[in-house]
């Protein structure tokens, strides 16, 4: 329970009479409005003939969502990001071009030792591709200067492989270490589509797709994101800056804040929902109807769940089948959640409305789908390992650690031999709750604080409960070797120490870092 | 001890809650000993960990009107945040209005069980913008 008392006078503060405070109210069960903007779907493009090749230009933008005028940041203009649709075999190739400049400077003095240019270098990581990451691919160690120019390519595991890249939801953004959360609260994030066999399942082929892109924007008094050092605080804004500026904060879904989503009664559609915000999770609920998931992280399910809500924690995606129910319009809501962020539960936010009308239908809905990725029963059994994440608030600036070391490049880590599976036990010593990401290879949860998890489904990002662990199984697939990161999905976190390296080994010896594999791209991009 | 209640609370309308330009600077114990320039039309906030748990060492802060000049104080708030900070159970939040037109210093002290996080003092210096 909140108290609020009232004080003043010549000498010391007085503790005086508790009264309610309105303001700080967690908002639950906010009202849904009687209209709404309109839902936008995100322009897409596709790959042709196995591939897709484009540029990728960063650079600041002008948006106005609900109604504030903010200075952002987008790819190729495109705010959010557009949707790039590719299949299991294609190469994906583009030229990030890093045309970021500084924006939210604050008109103090920046702490001592912190540069505001610093935010624009940048990077990009395609979060759940299973693709190399090395110089090239998916390299989230090497910086982009901004004026810079890098080419990347992927090479998107096929059905040759025998591990094809499974069909579902992925994304992309920015990745450089100390810029990550910036960039991400600046609304870079696009979505990948892979395409594959759960498409082709009878109810989900019929159910029209919607794919929710949910941003996290963070903004000061002039609509930019703070170049400033961030500090987390309690209230409506999770974060102030030092310098201090006036923070705020908006979920817009595709860039629109609070669209209406047309559905007709009974139609089924396929929503494919993105948490692409740095730091607050969202528990999806959609007042009056059930969830019918079939993905989680852009990994199928075998049979469909029926869900009352879903958890997303920062990095994650759910896809499942919705069914309109009667006509009427229904909050679709990020629920008043305590992810152990100072000053209690983040209060609810209303994402969207659904908005049910129109000549009924009679939409199906999905039972069993596809069979998910399996570890391959002749997989050598690898060495099961122990990471524990913490975190001190309390200084200037906060710092966070896994087995209390803070991220150095430099350093490696964590070796494993691919083609091996293990059991990752991870401890959450924080009342923070950290999402855990690695990169390259997903896995299975198969233990939540010590209890066995019934049915495990694969994930590429798992929330560690408060004071609690969660045990994954992963297998590291044999065609995939190289340098990369697992980290908290928690961007502040991880920004502020919270990664560490791994080495994808095809020996098991650290010492293969020294000897990388040729870069997979290009030095410089056709595009 | 007087105690003054000052009657227009701040933020204590929740059609306030979504108007970005009524959004206060906030400052936290990482903000001790700054010195910055602000936009007087907006209020300020300090945020500091505090204790209320008999288990461990309480800590409870206190404004120190001698030590401060430049703005009103208006209310403050112990926002629940147990185990966020080790030693602390809650954040105890000031909220001032300040001066248009003159420097603004804010002391705030607490009794020592919390030396080891800022000295036992917070300070802030502002002058309008």
């Amino acid at each position: 329970m909140r108290r609020r008392v009232l004080l003043g006078g010549a000498a010391a503060a007085v503790l005086a009479p508790i009264i309610p405070d309105p303001a700080l109210a967690l908002d639950c069960g906010l009202a849904v409005p009687p209209s709404g903007p309109t839902f936008r779907d995100l322009p897409e493009t596709r790959s042709k003939d196995g591939r897709l090749e484009t540029e990728l230009r960063m650079a600041l933008k002008q948006v106005t969502v609900g109604g504030i005028a903010m200075t952002m940041a987008a790819y190729n203009d495109d705010f959010p990001g557009r949707i790039y649709r590719l299949k299991p075999g294609d190469r994906l190739r583009w030229n990030l071009k890093n045309r970021l400049k500084p924006a939210g400077v604050p008109k103090n003095p920046p702490v001592e030792g912190f540069d505001p240019a610093s935010l624009t270098i940048t990077n990009v990581h395609t979060h759940g591709l299973q693709v190399d990451p090395g110089p090239g691919g998916d390299d989230v160690i090497t910086p982009v200067a901004a004026g810079e120019d890098k080419c990347y390519t992927y090479d998107i595991p096929g059905p040759e492989t025998g591990i094809p890249q499974p069909a579902g939801l992925h994304w992309y953004h920015p990745h450089k270490h100390g810029a990550t959360s910036h960039q991400g609260w600046q609304g870079l994030a696009g979505p990948f589509i892979i395409e594959g066999d759960i498409d082709r399942v009878p109810e989900v082929a019929a159910a029209r797709e919607r794919v929710l892109l949910i941003n996290e924007l963070l903004f000061d008094e002039t609509g930019a994101t703070p170049s400033a050092v961030m500090l987390p605080s309690t209230g409506f804004s999770p974060f102030t800056a030092d310098p201090a500026v006036p923070t705020d904060i908006r979920f817009p879904v595709n860039g629109v804040l609070t669209p209406d989503i047309d559905i007709a009664p009974g139609q089924t559609q396929r929503w494919r929902v993105l948490a692409a915000g740095p730091h607050r999770f969202f528990d999806l609920q959609i007042d009056g109807h059930e969830l019918w998931q079939i993905g989680q992280d852009g990994i199928p399910f075998a049979r469909a769940r029926r869900m009352d809500r879903i958890l997303l924690a920062p990095g994650n995606r759910a896809e499942f089948i919705l069914k309109g129910g009667a006509p009427g319009r229904y909050g679709v809501r990020a629920l008043c959640y305590d992810q152990g962020h100072p000053g209690g539960p983040r209060p609810e936010k209303l994402l969207a409305t659904l908005a049910v009308a129109g000549a009924p239908q009679d939409g199906r809905l999905p039972d069993a789908l596809v069979r998910p990725p399996a570890i391959p029963p002749d997989a050598p059994h690898g060495t099961d390992r122990t990471l524990v994440f913490s975190g001190d608030i309390s200084g200037k600036p906060v710092k966070f650690y896994i087995d209390g070391k803070q991220f150095d490049a430099t350093r490696t880590d964590q070796t494993v031999k691919v083609g091996t599976w293990e059991d990752l036990t991870l401890v959450n010593k924080d009342v923070f709750q950290h999402p855990f990401h690695i990169h390259v290879n997903p896995f299975m949860v198969i233990e939540q604080n010590g209890v066995a998890v019934a049915d495990p489904v694969w994930w590429d990002t798992i929330r560690l409960p408060s004071r609690g662990s969660v045990k994954v199984r992963m297998y590291f697939r044999p065609d995939v070797t190289g340098l990369t990161v697992y980290h908290c999905h928690i961007l502040p976190h991880e920004d502020n120490g919270m990664m560490g390296t791994i080495l994808l080994s095809k020996t098991g010896d650290p010492a293969e870092r020294d000897n990388p594999a040729d870069p997979v791209s290009p030095a410089s991009c056709p595009v | 001890m007087t105690r003054l209640v000052v009657a227009a609370l701040v933020a204590a309308s929740p059609a306030l809650a979504d108007d970005p330009a009524k959004r206060p600077y906030i400052f936290t114990q990482g903000h001790t000993g700054s010195t910055q320039a602000i936009d007087t039309a907006r209020m300020i906030e300090v945020q500091l960990p505090s204790n209320s748990d008999p288990s461990s060492p309480l800590v409870t802060w206190a404004f120190r009107p001698g030590d401060s000049g430049g703005v009103t104080p208006v209310a403050v708030q112990v926002v629940p945040s147990p185990g966020r900070i080790e030693g602390f159970n809650a954040v105890t939040v000031f909220s001032f209005a300040p001066s248009h037109s003159e420097d603004m210093k804010i002391t705030i002290s607490t009794d020592g069980a919390a030396g080891e996080l800022i000295d036992g003092v917070f300070t802030l210096s502002l002058t309008p913008r």
